[in-house]
């Protein structure tokens, strides 16, 4: 089998002899490696078995403002702290309440053919997906700011709704594009969770995110694509809805949030999840040896009946040493 | 009183302006401050146990911390003529190399909602500054957030800085977010880790009450 038909049989919750794997790293975490293993290839031995990339609006440096990115939302990211690979919003775009404020994006419609190609032609015989990073919520306090895009969900809801209506709209043009291309998935990011429960709550959720998320989840699987979500932190009191939306795979599953035995039991047979080797507790803080019994106990828990993706939770950050990176992506390969 | 009850009610529901006029009016009235200002803290206290219980979420303690801003503006030329005090000071931010504040401002939220006075020293707040702050603003506690297991690591540093400035005994250092635990607060050598903005602000008010 290849490994793109193994994680398609992960994805239908059919158990293979190997379980796929997958790691990613921060870029200041790859430069670590790099200098680690003194191979600038380094991770071309440990090759896993999912290949994809995230449109999120092509932040770009400011030529006269140091790490300082624009994005074609007009979102500026402030990325002079720790995080240089994401960063946190410069200035709300949108000041007030008020959709003629809602600045329409630029869809570079041409870059994203372009990568799309790209990722085509170098997928090997990876299971090969394309995302939109920031697909919802996240883009909505990318807009307001975080607080006034949750004060504004009660606040405001008509200005919520329009504003959510116009990125919805934007992101159906992006996963038509994403349509014509021989993707087997489509990936959102969106991060609703907070260490315990989510940050709006899952009223507000289903009332404001959910209705969006299922029609891009609609428009998807128009093709026949799996659809997979990322969200950091604990969303385990909407594991049922976006099973009704049509979720295929959720990804992070955070070991130090949920317990594992307890929703591969629950939601396993129709949710399969990605991640579940924390980056927030144990790659940072466990030894070489103790990271080896871990994933051998995850495995043990999470392998039947498929439906998983063996990774860290997180691209990897700075601060996990290389031994912990090397021991881990070893032990992924024993699977 | 059915305008204190009224005050707490539409502050819970987060209604700003209602509560704005209601307080204004009850200072009319010759109502206390103190019972007002009681009136304001008691609504937040109810949402802070609800949030605490997961019954209400970051939006609603959201609009109940603005409609409670709303009400002690109006009270706040009274408050020390009246001899009200707040129940202690406390210095706020997120650490250095951190940028990240929502965790950060709903600790602010919740602990003004207890009654505590807060300055806030925003994010990316070095350990020596945390020090300077506390100093100059004779603080009781220090709170510090971070959101990233790459920016945790300084709150070690932020002890360290406080014991070497000699005032470690005088100042208790809280500290919070996601990948924060008890354990690494016990490593540290820190005095307090809570897993909420409402926890935080009840440990607060028994640090201040001992």
């Amino acid at each position: 089998m290849t490994k793109r038909e193994i994680v398609i049989q992960a994805l239908l919750h059919k158990e293979t002899l190997n379980v796929p794997y997958h790691a990613e790293f921060t870029l200041q975490e790859y430069e670590n490696m790099v200098n680690y293993t003194k191979d600038k290839n380094f991770f071309d031995e440990y090759e896993g078995y999912l290949h994809y990339a995230q449109y999120w609006g092509y932040p770009t440096e400011l030529p006269d403002k140091k790490e300082h990115f624009k994005d074609d939302f007009g979102v500026t990211w402030n990325r002079s702290g720790a995080d240089k690979d994401i960063g946190v919003v410069d200035n709300p775009v949108i000041s007030e309440p008020d959709i003629s404020l809602y600045p329409t994006p630029y869809l570079n419609e041409k870059r994203i053919r372009e990568e799309c190609e790209n990722l085509l032609k170098t997928k090997g015989d990876k299971f090969c997906f394309v995302g939109i990073g920031f697909s919802m919520f996240e883009r909505l306090w990318s807009y307001l700011g975080m607080e006034d895009a949750l004060i504004y969900m009660i606040t405001d809801k008509e200005f919520v709704h329009e504003l959510l209506d116009k990125i919805c709209e934007f992101n159906l043009k992006v996963i038509d594009i994403f349509n014509e291309y021989p993707f087997d998935g489509i990936y959102f990011g969106d991060d609703w969770g907070q260490q315990r429960g989510m940050i709006m709550g899952a009223p507000l959720w289903r009332e404001f995110i959910k209705p969006r998320m299922a029609k891009m989840y609609a428009r998807a699987k128009k093709n026949g694509k799996f659809v997979l979500q990322h969200s950091c932190g604990d969303i385990q009191e909407i594991f049922e809805d976006l099973i009704e939306i049509g979720l295929d795979c959720y990804q992070t599953v955070q070991p130090e949030i949920y317990n594992l035995t307890e929703i591969k039991e629950k939601y396993g047979d129709r949710l399969a999840f990605w991640g579940t080797i924390s980056t927030q507790q144990d790659l940072t803080n466990k030894t070489p040896e103790e990271l080896k019994e871990i994933i051998k106990k995850t495995v043990a828990i999470m392998k039947k009946g498929g439906g998983f993706i063996l990774a860290p939770t997180h691209a990897i950050p700075q601060d996990v040493p290389p031994e912990n990176v090397i021991a881990m992506l070893n032990e992924f390969k024993k699977y | 009183m059915q305008i204190l009850n009224d005050i707490s009610e539409n502050l819970q529901k987060g209604k700003a302006k209602v509560v704005k006029e209601l307080v204004q009016t009850a200072l009319n009235e010759g109502i206390a401050v103190k019972e007002i200002l009681g009136s304001l803290l008691d609504g937040m206290g109810v949402i802070g146990e609800k949030f605490k219980n997961n019954e209400v979420y970051v939006p609603e303690v959201l609009v109940a911390a603005r409609a409670m801003n709303m009400g002690t503006q109006i009270l706040k030329p009274y408050l020390a003529e009246n001899g009200v005090e707040a129940v202690g000071r406390v210095c706020i931010g997120t650490v250095k190399g951190d940028l990240h504040d929502i965790g950060k401002n709903l600790v602010k939220m919740m602990l003004e909602g207890k009654g505590l006075e807060v300055i806030d020293l925003g994010t990316d707040v070095a350990p020596e500054a945390f020090v300077k702050a506390a100093i100059e603003n004779d603080c009781t506690i220090i709170c510090c957030s971070a959101l990233l297991t790459t920016t945790m690591g300084v709150m070690e540093e932020v002890v360290k800085a406080f014991n070497e400035a000699g005032i470690r005994e005088k100042v208790k250092i809280m500290i919070g977010g996601a990948p924060i635990t008890q354990e690494f607060c016990d490593k540290i050598g820190a005095d307090a880790y809570t897993p909420d903005a409402a926890t935080a602000a009840d440990k607060a008010v028994e640090f201040c009450k001992r």
